[in-house]
């Protein structure tokens, strides 16, 4: 379980988390939505270690990130994470060069699974295979949770389908996932758990499939309520 | 299996009810072993944890079940089965009913109309 | 301990492959220039020579007497080697930035990778450190052997009898260039890239409280710089402030200038390390 406890952040003097709690648990689609520029990215990179918080707690199984745990929890960002004069191949054999839990044999599926080319250089690649390649290089680490940061930002209807089917593949099977996004259109039903967020605060927090079954709304009506009302 | 869902019922009972309607036009047959868990949910592009929700509810309705250590299986159990048909059956009629209700027709009028439609089907069918 | 040692080795190597065209560029430079240097100079001199002997109608022993002997000295003490020594060590200052920098560079930021690599953050640091002193080396490496391979083009451009009878060694000492970067006078040496370290590894902790603290960070930055170079002139001031050049010996100055420096690079790693671990930020 990844859990985050009243988590707060500043740039300068803008607060842009002010108070985050919530939790992530292995097996379940949990998804932080909200406009740009709410700290959904700094949620992320908050949890990756990648910026400081000013308060609160971030623990990953309890303990606090160490760089050991890298091996147990990968980040997906939406932006190139890999050199650009890079190949395909070339990356994944750096991946493999420093991570315990890199997978060969699922990094081969998942390079067919895409129709990527491993020798392929990263910066002839198109937008939509480049994120590819940035889900490849996370998803093929046998890691108990996966942080992915707009998946679909920017990226065209058919590649966007090839990448929603992770979601309900092995790939993410038993793992505890975050995603980000603020269109959330093409994955409700893929989700459990939905986190809505709005200027540093969780506005609402909720099982889709309960939400579903209790009130009869879509987590987009339950959205136009918070983010209209 | 490429199911449309609809975005504001539980999607557990959007696949039960997806699943019946195999089993009572008889595409699923009985004792029929059922996908895994992962396959079920990579076919219809959902959530594993939905599926295993899914089938748990059918479980409890006795429309499959499971022994240790093998996939799951469709029932035979001619009792369960009839029960199902007559379910989906009596949910049919209530739907016609309820829809034919605000035009007054009599059973003598409708009865030709209904064949009619049904033998249009048949032969669309074919 | 086995494997920390083997990635923070596979991230040198993955810095210095990264640094090597840069590399390959200087040693092709200083090579090349310093052959111009070898060959131009010994030209000039015999044409110099011979014009003399010829519109003096004098002898090569006169002329000998107007221009001396050459002397592999009068080859290296050009701006063809000069140039590509100032511009290593410039290149190298930049590269110190560059280094760094470059992670965070474009649409591609390799600073995730890096800084989610199951490593200690302090690999890379060291790796960085490292590869920009392998560098460096590599550099003297290439004038050191420039320089024994120039006097052998040297000696045979000049006729014997014009030669001075001063080798390469003895040329190289003779130039206050070299007892920088060249290992003639190992305590120079050593004293010379002693406060070039301690200078990059002062300019990486810049780096970093720039890039945990953005706008604030650039002026914690001058602040801690311009308190590294006070202190550390501190030994050489120390005559003046008391009035008295005798106070210290030589020695003793070095002494403190040592034990200041090193002070100053420990709390520089130190200060680097709680940054990179605790408040860089993507």
């Amino acid at each position: 379980m990844i859990e985050l406890k009243n988590v707060q952040k500043q740039f300068g003097r803008k607060k842009v988390l002010n108070g985050i709690s919530f939790t992530i648990e292995k097996g379940e689609i949990s998804c932080l939505v909200g406009v740009n520029g709410v700290g959904k990215t700094t949620i992320l990179n908050a949890i990756m270690n990648l910026t400081p918080i000013k308060k609160g707690s971030i623990t990953i199984d309890g303990k606090p990130l160490v760089p050991e745990l890298y091996n147990n929890i990968a980040f997906i960002p939406d932006a190139s994470i890999s050199l650009p004069h890079f190949t395909v191949q070339e990356s994944m054999d750096f991946m493999n060069d420093y991570y315990d839990t890199w997978n060969v044999k699922r990094a081969k599926d998942i390079v067919k699974f895409f129709r990527l080319n491993p020798s392929d250089k990263l910066r002839d690649l198109s937008k939509g295979n480049q994120a590819k390649v940035n889900l490849l290089l996370g998803l093929a680490l046998d890691v108990d949770y996966i942080l992915m940061d707009e998946p679909f930002s920017g990226i065209d209807i058919f590649t966007r389908e090839q990448i929603t089917e992770v979601f309900s593949s092995y790939l993410v099977e038993d793992r505890g996932v975050l995603i980000t996004t603020h269109e959330i259109n093409d994955i409700e039903h893929l989700l459990d758990k939905v986190i809505l967020l709005d200027e540093g605060t969780i506005y609402k927090e909720f099982n889709a499939e309960v939400m579903r079954e209790t009130e009869g709304k879509s987590v987009i009506d339950v959205m136009r309520e918070v983010y209209n009302g | 299996m490429t199911v449309i869902f609809n975005k504001r019922d539980p999607i557990y009972l959007q696949v039960i009810t997806h699943l019946k309607k195999l089993i009572v036009s008889g595409e699923l047959r009985p004792g029929t072993e059922m996908p895994s868990r992962r396959q079920m949910a990579n076919q219809m592009k959902i959530n594993p944890n939905t599926v295993q929700r899914a089938y748990s509810e059918m479980e409890e309705q006795r429309l499959i079940f499971t022994e240790p250590n093998k996939p799951s299986r469709l029932t035979e159990d001619p009792a369960v089965l009839n029960q199902l048909k007559k379910e989906w059956l009596n949910q049919a009629i209530d739907r016609f009913v309820s829809a034919i209700d605000p035009i007054d027709m009599s059973l003598e009028e409708l009865l030709p109309l209904i064949q009619e439609e049904l033998s249009n089907r048949k032969k669309a069918a074919k | 301990m086995k494997k920390s040692l083997k990635s923070l080795l596979n991230l040198t190597a993955f810095e210095l492959d990264r640094l090597s065209k840069f590399l390959y560029v200087l040693i092709g430079l200083t090579f090349l220039s310093n052959l111009i240097s070898y060959i131009v100079t010994p030209m000039r001199y015999i044409s110099r020579m011979n014009e003399y002997m010829s519109t003096q109608s004098a002898s090569s022993q006169q002329a000998l007497e107007y221009y001396n002997r050459f002397s592999f000295y009068n080859a290296i003490d050009t701006v063809w080697i000069a140039g590509p020594i100032a511009i290593g060590i410039s290149g190298f200052l930049f590269y110190a930035v560059f280094i760094w920098y470059r992670e965070w560079m474009g649409k591609n930021t390799f600073a995730y990778r890096l800084l989610m690599l199951p490593v200690p953050r302090m690999h890379l640091y060291f790796s960085k450190l490292i590869v920009i002193y392998l560098g460096i080396f590599s550099l003297i490496t290439t004038q050191i052997v420039s320089l024994f391979i120039g006097f052998q083009i040297v000696s045979a451009i000049v006729p014997g009898e014009w030669f001075a009878n001063v080798n390469a060694l003895q040329a190289i000492q003779m130039n206050p260039l070299f007892i920088y970067i060249i290992p003639v006078e190992p305590m120079y040496f050593l004293g010379v890239n002693g406060i070039g370290l301690v200078f990059i590894i002062v300019l990486f902790t810049l780096i970093l409280m720039e890039r945990s603290y953005s706008i604030k960070g650039i002026f914690m930055g001058i602040v801690y710089g311009a308190a590294a170079l006070a202190i550390s002139l501190f030994p050489m001031l120390i005559s003046d402030i008391f009035q008295n050049q005798y106070i210290l010996y030589d020695s003793e100055i070095i002494l403190i200038l040592t034990f200041i420096l090193t002070l100053i690079a420990i709390t520089s790693i130190l200060v680097s390390r709680h940054l990179l671990t605790k408040k860089i930020t993507i």
